[in-house]
């Protein structure tokens, strides 16, 4: 007689793979179908094969849209890097309770809600808000500047919210990192920089491409960062998926925007996957 | 060496067993004699720790059958058979205490409490581990980890206990005194141990029988002195007694000796009796340390080389001396002062006692 | 006679850490700033707190998120934990899709989840309300349990098991005294982040919510879009003290593990 628990424990993944198949695999694959549908004004879409949605992205409106979705997304990750990796470069060098401190410290914000952190960039930011009146104050400016509900109060908000991701994946790699093997380098005539950038780089990309992968993906989608920050001023392609989705009604529409994003972070995590051979992203739990 | 049915503990018959393509175990037969300390020796991927395996019943072997004390227990799983194992890791359980680990075994045939906690105590003492039943495996070190081991795996009296390599991770000096205190211990339950190792010596200094394994089967097996005296194989040799292999073809033989020329001289060994004719090519095994080195040929026998150099290892000094024919004969001798310097022409002789005949088929049963 | 000197990496650390503290740093003040409007100090008041709890629709909506991160995320721990499980056993072909397909809704950028859910639900005509916001969030707590536990699984010495086995323990016995007590430390960090990630989420739930329902979230996010109130600055100090006090909890218990497996 066979025991479940040792010839039958794979039976334990049915409830994952039926979960995944219904409400994973489903809705998007009903997405893509959906993304080919006719849209029919007010009454929905009708199935008929159609490009016609993805033909529509060719509107001017819309490539600006996505021109600006992209540009918000890569500078929004360059400057995440920028500013992430030096500073998860930094922590692993900690010493144990350095790290620990930093992590708590790290993680404190990582958890409360992205909305909190955003409103007190709402308050910092106003016309007459803290920081206008510390400029004021300081003589630096007469009239206060109007930050809020401008481009760069979005890029502010959108680095803030993704930061933490790109320091938690670079940390992971520089935490797991060997460091004899920098000793290495130096001893065998690498200067600082030069080993900086022959072995420490070389070993902490997979954590520095996470990071990418994990500011880039989802700010293409935080419609509600450029929303409560930029105003109505720039439209993201989140905001105008959401948008066809609620008031435009255009399904379609929506589903091939979605499929178009979809395709981009599909194809940069595998990218990821291709150059350094593993599926999951470093430092994403 | 006869054994009685009532003193077979195990016996395997036709083991066979692969992963994929691989075929690990290739027909394994082995009996083992109740009481005896038993060495699976051989270098890693040879097999000995699937053997084990498939004796403590965590792998099903292709064919074959296990027989314990004469009873089939192939179908049984690895709870059901009266056999216990000392994993290589030690695999204690991380999150219980010493006693908790060494009673689990108790405490699963649902023995009494207060007598879980009395026979755990003899347990301890008897592994010298008094008094640290609240620790939890992270805080002890290595060789107390081995020694809650195997307080653990011995608790239920097993028949056989199995033991995978428990000293690999060990440090030299650790490794001795636990190698002197699980013999003594398993003289003193008189215990049937089996017991996995790629390190010659251990096999040596513990086994009362060595079983070699190599590429799947069975090279040799026999007492200790028997396989490092007298090898089979020059595989044998090589890994039990460290012995130098020599070719050369029959030129004489001469009561008990033979005499064996090649390009770089001549020399002896022990002739086996078996079937030769002159000229044969026949292969012989000697040790380094009953070489005997000098500058002048001996009159009888002699193989002319080069020292290459002397290196001390392991309170021995090693000389290797390569052969005009390319080949090389490693001497070993106690101490640190040798007499010979690098490049010099020596001549190396051996008694014909000292040498053995090797890989000689006709003549090995 | 050497003192100790800040490097330039602690500075930086310590600036940057100091950023982005100062939004919460200001949320916090002005929840006790006696004034509706956040611009100046005005005294010390706790009177947005009272009022906080007096608002009936923020209560209901923060009851509702802590519910429908509960629901979530215990379907989220036994799914995910007993997929984990499986998956190690499992040798199929389909097996690395089926993986890929699970983790897929971390890997997406939420809107398109929240959107391919929205038009999934409407065809299926569920109901919108808390079926669809529980499928929805349960989807993003699965990976997150599933990572943990499989993480765990691969971390814990096969031979543990097997000596289980060894000893004397049936199948189902090792299972249970052996390796559910080992990746119980990791369903349960599973669960308080895909707690977390259930509280904090907008973009999903506001596609699937339907029209009467709503989440915390969701309630903050549309009275930051009509303009602000200290009310809110009350409530997110209060889910701070939550969030410090839940990390502080899970890190604890981290350490405990990670100190047990120290070698």
């Amino acid at each position: 007689m066979k025991s479940f628990w040792t010839d039958r424990r794979w039976l334990c993944v049915l409830p994952l793979y039926a979960f995944t198949l219904v409400f994973v695999l489903g809705p998007v694959v009903y997405m893509v179908a959906v993304s080919f549908a006719q849209n029919e004004a007010g009454t929905g879409f009708r199935w008929a094969f159609t490009l016609e949605n993805f033909a529509k992205m060719r509107d001017p409106v819309y490539v600006q849209c996505f021109r600006e979705s992209f540009t918000l997304a890569l500078s929004t990750t360059l400057l995440c890097s920028l500013i992430g990796y030096p500073f998860g470069y930094c922590m692993g060098r900690l010493g144990k309770r350095g790290k620990r401190l930093m992590m708590f410290l790290v993680m404190v914000p990582f958890w409360t809600s992205s909305l909190i952190r955003l409103y007190g960039w709402l308050i910092l930011l106003q016309a007459k808000g803290v920081f206008n009146n510390l400029l004021i104050a300081l003589g630096l400016i007469n009239e206060p500047l109007k930050i809020l509900y401008t481009y760069p109060a979005v890029l502010i908000g959108m680095v803030y919210g993704l930061l933490p991701f790109m320091i938690l994946a670079v940390y992971t790699s520089v935490e797991k990192m060997d460091w004899t093997l920098i000793e290495a380098a130096r001893d065998l005539g690498a200067s600082r920089a030069k080993a900086f950038f022959t072995v420490t780089l070389r070993l902490t990309l997979p954590g520095l491409m996470s990071g990418i992968i994990l500011t880039f993906v989802p700010s293409m989608g935080l419609f509600f960062i450029a929303d409560l920050l930029g105003g109505n001023k720039i439209v993201l392609v989140g905001s105008l998926i959401q948008d066809q989705m609620t008031r435009g009604g255009n399904q379609p529409f929506a589903a091939a925007l979605a499929l178009i994003l979809a395709a981009v972070t599909t194809v940069m995590l595998w990218a990821y996957r291709r150059l350094t051979g593993t599926a999951e992203l470093e430092g994403m739990l | 060496m006869e054994i009685n049915a009532g003193d077979v503990m195990l016996e395997l018959r036709g083991i066979v067993k692969s992963f994929g393509n691989t075929e690990v175990l290739k027909g394994i037969d082995l009996t083992v004699r109740k009481g005896d300390f038993v060495t699976l020796l051989g270098s890693s991927g040879c097999g000995k720790t699937t053997l084990l395996r498939i004796i403590a019943g965590l792998t099903e072997p292709d064919a074959g059958e296990v027989l314990l004390e004469g009873k089939n227990i192939c179908s049984l799983p690895p709870e059901k058979r009266d056999v216990n194992t000392i994993f290589q890791s030690y695999a204690l359980f991380p999150h219980m205490n010493v006693a908790q680990n060494v009673g689990y075994a108790l405490k699963i045939r649902g023995v009494e409490k207060s007598a879980i906690l009395r026979r755990v105590g003899e347990m301890l003492a008897l592994v010298q581990m008094e008094g640290s039943e609240k620790k939890t495996p992270a805080q002890l070190s290595g060789g107390q980890r081995q020694r809650i081991a195997i307080a653990r795996s011995l608790i239920n009296n097993p028949k056989v206990l199995l033991l995978d390599e428990p000293l690999g991770a060990l440090d030299l000096q650790l490794r001795r005194q636990m190698q002197y205190e699980l013999k003594k211990l398993q003289k003193q339950l008189g215990t049937t141990f089996i017991y996995v190792t790629h390190d010659q010596e251990e096999a040596i200094n513990l086994s009362d029988k060595i079983v070699l394994l190599h590429d799947g089967g069975i090279e040799q097996q026999g007492e200790p002195n028997e396989i490092y005296d007298h090898p089979h194989t020059s595989y044998a040799a090589r890994f039990v007694g460290n012995a130098n292999i020599l070719q050369g073809r029959i030129k004489r033989i001469d009561g008990g000796a033979v005499l064996l020329e090649n390009e770089c001289g001549t020399m002896f060994a022990a002739w086996d009796g078996g079937k030769a004719v002159p000229e044969d090519a026949l292969t012989l095994a000697v040790r380094g340390e009953n070489v005997v080195i000098s500058r002048e040929p001996a009159p009888d026998a002699a193989l002319c080389g080069v020292v290459e150099a002397n290196t001390f290892a392991g309170g021995m000094l090693r000389i290797p001396v390569r052969l005009c024919n390319g080949g090389e004969v490693i001497i070993t001798r106690q101490g640190i002062h040798f007499d010979f310097s690098a490049g010099e022409t020596v001549y190396l002789r051996w008694e014909p006692s000292a040498a053995v005949l090797v890989d000689r088929e006709e003549a090995q049963s | 006679m050497k003192k100790k000197r800040l490097s330039f990496s602690e500075i930086y650390l310590a600036l940057v850490t100091l950023i982005t503290y100062l939004p919460i740093a200001v949320v916090i003040v002005f929840s006790f700033n006696d004034s509706k409007l956040p611009v100046a100090w005005k005294g010390f008041t706790l009177r947005w707190y009272e009022r906080l709890f007096h608002d009936a629709a923020l209560m209901e909506a923060l009851r509702n998120s802590i519910v429908l991160g509960l629901v979530s995320c215990l379907f989220a721990a036994v799914i995910g934990t007993l997929g984990a499980i499986g998956m190690a056993r499992v040798h199929f072909k389909s097996k690395g899709m089926m993986e890929y397909l699970s983790t897929m809704p971390i890997m997406l950028p939420e809107i398109i989840l929240g959107m391919v859910f929205m038009a999934f639900f409407s065809m299926l005509k569920l109901p919108f309300g808390w079926p669809t916001l529980i499928i929805a969030h349960t989807s993003f707590c699965i990976p997150y349990v599933y990572l943990m536990v499989k993480a765990r699984l691969v971390g814990i010495d096969k031979s543990i098991e097997e000596a289980a086995r060894d000893l004397g323990a049936s199948p189902s016995r090792a299972f249970f005294d052996i390796t559910l007590p080992l990746i119980l430390p990791a369903v349960s960090s599973g669960c308080v982040l895909s707690f977390a990630m259930s509280f904090d989420d907008v973009v999903i739930s506001i596609f699937v919510n339907g029209p009467t329902l709503s989440t915390l979230p969701i309630k903050v996010y549309t009275q930051m879009r009509t303009g602000v109130t200290p009310e809110i600055n009350a409530l997110c100090t209060l889910i701070l003290i939550a969030v410090i006090l839940i990390l502080s909890l899970s890190s604890f218990l981290r350490n405990r593990e990670t100190s047990d497996d120290d070698k």
